[in-house]
């Protein structure tokens, strides 16, 4: 049985000896787009030959290499040997691998093989990527090292993983995949890159772009209209347009949902969290429930429609990974209903009561802070066009929403901080609650604008690890500034003790 | 001469900056402000005169006007700027207009620094880099300090406490 191969640790083991095509696929890849514009324009630039013969030789290179790869699992660590001229030795204590993360694309599922990452507290690189394993000998190694682990959690979480090897704590039906998918704007993306594809490839110029899709927007929706009528004729098919852009936006996030969130499953085992999706490439990441550094719960007005939320986690971990969608944990629910998510929000902060909370609102001014950038431009460009045009007044609505909407936005943001937790709920529209440990608080800023600092507001900016620079940060803006100084005192004494 | 103090512990309160650190914000701030005034004066007067006379005197006032503007700036920022060692950590004060207070403690050090330029070693000067785990605030630098302080900063910042790994 592979396990008790595995666990044998006198013997040294390969990666699978399709390992080579893998390696080769993986180089391929950068030099694919030079090597096919060289067999289609054939004879183009010389760069191109140059740089599709690099990329071989790297090719042949990393074939070579993936030969020599050998580990080993050893009494509390795994000895990795890799490097062809460079040859080095790596002793990974089980103890220090925080994330786990397998990956499995179509090909690896053809060959029952998969590329397992390894990853330890900090670092550029992850400990060690292995690609690619036999599925039994990954899954086996990652029995080991979760066994391992173990070892150094709380008496708590060693009882729980012997009450339970594997308890599933949420999953996504098909149904609920697409539901996903009509929530999520993750088609948006296609939609522009679509565009931007067009607009490199098409022979109009990129600016007459909109107006060629006019063009064909008229012919395909309108016929060939009556000239009296062609205004109606074209506000139609525009309007066509921009339903059919909608629609189209839909049917990408839906496909996009089922390629990334297919089968979803969040499971645990003793103190790590483990979660499991997609339709064709299947990603399989875990970490320990400690390395939750920041929680964010959040809804948009589309999910609250459907009654559903996500909660996204930052997991403390390499640098190189932060913006790779699959390199750790990320989703513990891409959507659940709220008493799904209030349970898994318990689940991943014990001691973590939403009710108990003491609420503290902004400083009573926030709103108008928050609407004078809007409100000033957009009535700026009303009151200077009325003087070409009467019809320009109407952009004051929009100066009108800029203040309803950061009035709105102020009523629903709010902090509260006790002894374990600091919670900071912020927005209208889409709705982010995000928490974090105090334990986890790396460094503590507080920062003042001329405008804060005449109305005594300041920002207060917490650091963690592991953040989404993309992500919402934990950055609680527009406080009374004594407020504000307080709790950055008590954030940097806490983090100071711990 | 070397204005390095004796390396010692440093007291904890507010560390003493160097003085040539305000020639240092100042020099910044001239460059901070060259390339938003010279470059547009220069084209902006090309495109409403002829030849070349008006365009090159507008680039130098441009040129001593983004001097005296840096001057100004640096002058304020080194007045605005404090570092202070307290007991668990670091806090650094910074900024004219956005001022920031950042406090890094002491049990999230991951690892200190001390870096010195050329100019930096002739006037015995000193930047303590302090990294954590953190994301986007991983790296603060602390610039201006006398090089013993800087030294002794970086040693009682380290904390040698056992089983403490920041993380």
């Amino acid at each position: 049985m592979a396990l008790d191969a595995a666990a044998d640790g006198h013997h040294e083991r390969r990666l699978h000896p399709m390992s080579w095509l893998f390696a080769l696929l993986t180089q391929l890849r950068h030099v694919m787009f030079p090597l096919i514009v060289l067999l289609v324009f054939g004879g183009g630039e010389t760069w191109e030959l140059y740089a599709a013969m690099g990329g071989l030789g790297v090719a042949a290179y990393s074939l070579v290499y993936s030969f020599g790869f050998r580990y080993r699992i050893a009494a509390d660590e795994l000895v990795i040997r890799e490097g062809i001229f460079d040859r080095t030795e790596r002793h990974i204590r089980f103890a220090r691998i925080q994330n786990i993360v397998q990956k499995q694309n179509l090909l690896h599922r053809l060959f029952d093989v998969t590329e397992l990452k390894l990853e330890s507290a900090g670092g550029v690189k992850p400990e060690a990527t292995m690609s690619v394993l036999r599925r039994a000998d990954a899954q086996a190694l990652e029995a080991i090292l979760r066994s391992h682990q173990h070892a150094g959690d709380s008496p708590e979480d060693s009882q729980q993983a012997l009450d339970n090897a594997d308890e599933c704590l949420h999953q996504m039906s098909l149904g609920e995949v697409l539901k996903l998918g009509v929530i999520s704007n993750r088609g948006m993306l296609v939609v522009g890159s679509l565009v931007a594809a067009w607009t490199q490839f098409s022979d109009d110029h990129s600016a007459s772009f909109f107006k060629s899709m006019g063009r064909q927007a008229k012919q395909l929706f309108g016929g060939l209209g009556n000239d009296s009528h062609s205004w109606l004729v074209a506000s139609a098919s525009m309007f066509a347009l921009v339903l059919s852009a909608l629609l189209l936006v839909r049917v990408f996030s839906i496909a996009l949902a089922l390629l990334q969130f297919y089968g979803f499953r969040l499971t645990r085992h003793g103190a790590r969290l483990a979660t499991e999706a997609g339709l064709l490439s299947r990603f399989q990441a875990s970490a320990r429930r400690h390395r939750i550094q920041v929680l964010d719960r959040h809804s948009t007005v589309l999910s609250r429609w459907f009654n559903r939320e996500s909660i996204r986690v930052d997991v403390s971990g390499g640098v190189a990974a932060v913006n790779d969608e699959h390199a750790r944990l990320k989703w513990l629910a891409p959507i659940a209903p709220p008493a799904k998510t209030d349970e898994l929000v318990n689940m991943a902060l014990p001691g973590f009561d939403a009710t108990t909370l003491d609420w503290r609102p902004l400083h009573h001014r926030a709103w108008i802070r928050r609407a004078r950038l809007g409100a000033t431009f957009w009535t700026l460009l009303a009151l200077a066009n009325a003087w070409f045009n009467p019809w320009a007044l109407t952009l004051l609505a929009l100066a009108g929403w800029s203040v309803f909407s950061s009035w709105k936005w102020a009523q629903h943001s709010r902090y509260a901080i006790n002894r374990q937790f600091l919670v900071w709920q912020s927005g209208w529209l889409t709705r982010h609650t995000l928490v974090v440990e105090l334990d986890k608080v790396q460094v503590v800023r507080l920062q003042t604008s001329p405008f804060d600092r005449r109305s005594a507001m300041a920002d207060l900016f917490i650091d963690t690890m592991g953040a989404n620079p993309l992500g919402a940060s934990l950055s609680i803006p527009y406080l009374p500034v004594a407020q504000a100084r307080a709790l950055a005192v008590i954030l940097g004494r806490h983090a100071a003790r711990h | 001469m070397d204005t390095s103090t004796p390396r010692s512990t440093p007291a904890f309160g507010a560390m003493a900056i160097h003085p040539k650190e305000s020639l240092v914000l100042k020099l910044g701030g001239w460059l901070m402000f060259l390339f938003p005034l010279v470059p547009p004066a220069f084209v902006l007067v090309a495109i409403a005169t002829k030849g070349v006379f008006w365009p090159i005197s507008a680039g130098v006032v441009a040129f001593v006007a983004a001097g005296v503007i840096g001057v100004i700036h640096g002058g304020a920022s080194f007045r605005h700027y404090r570092v202070q060692h307290l007991p668990d950590g670091l806090l650094v004060h910074r900024g004219v207009f956005w001022q920031s207070e950042t406090f890094v403690p002491k049990s999230r050090i991951q690892q200190t620094e001390v870096n010195q330029g050329p100019l930096d070693r002739r006037w015995g000067m000193a930047k303590l880099n302090v990294h954590t785990a953190g994301t986007r605030l991983e790296n603060i630098k602390v610039s201006g300090l006398h090089h013993g302080d800087a030294l002794a900063l970086r040693d009682a910042l380290l904390d040698r406490r056992e089983g403490v790994d920041g993380a």
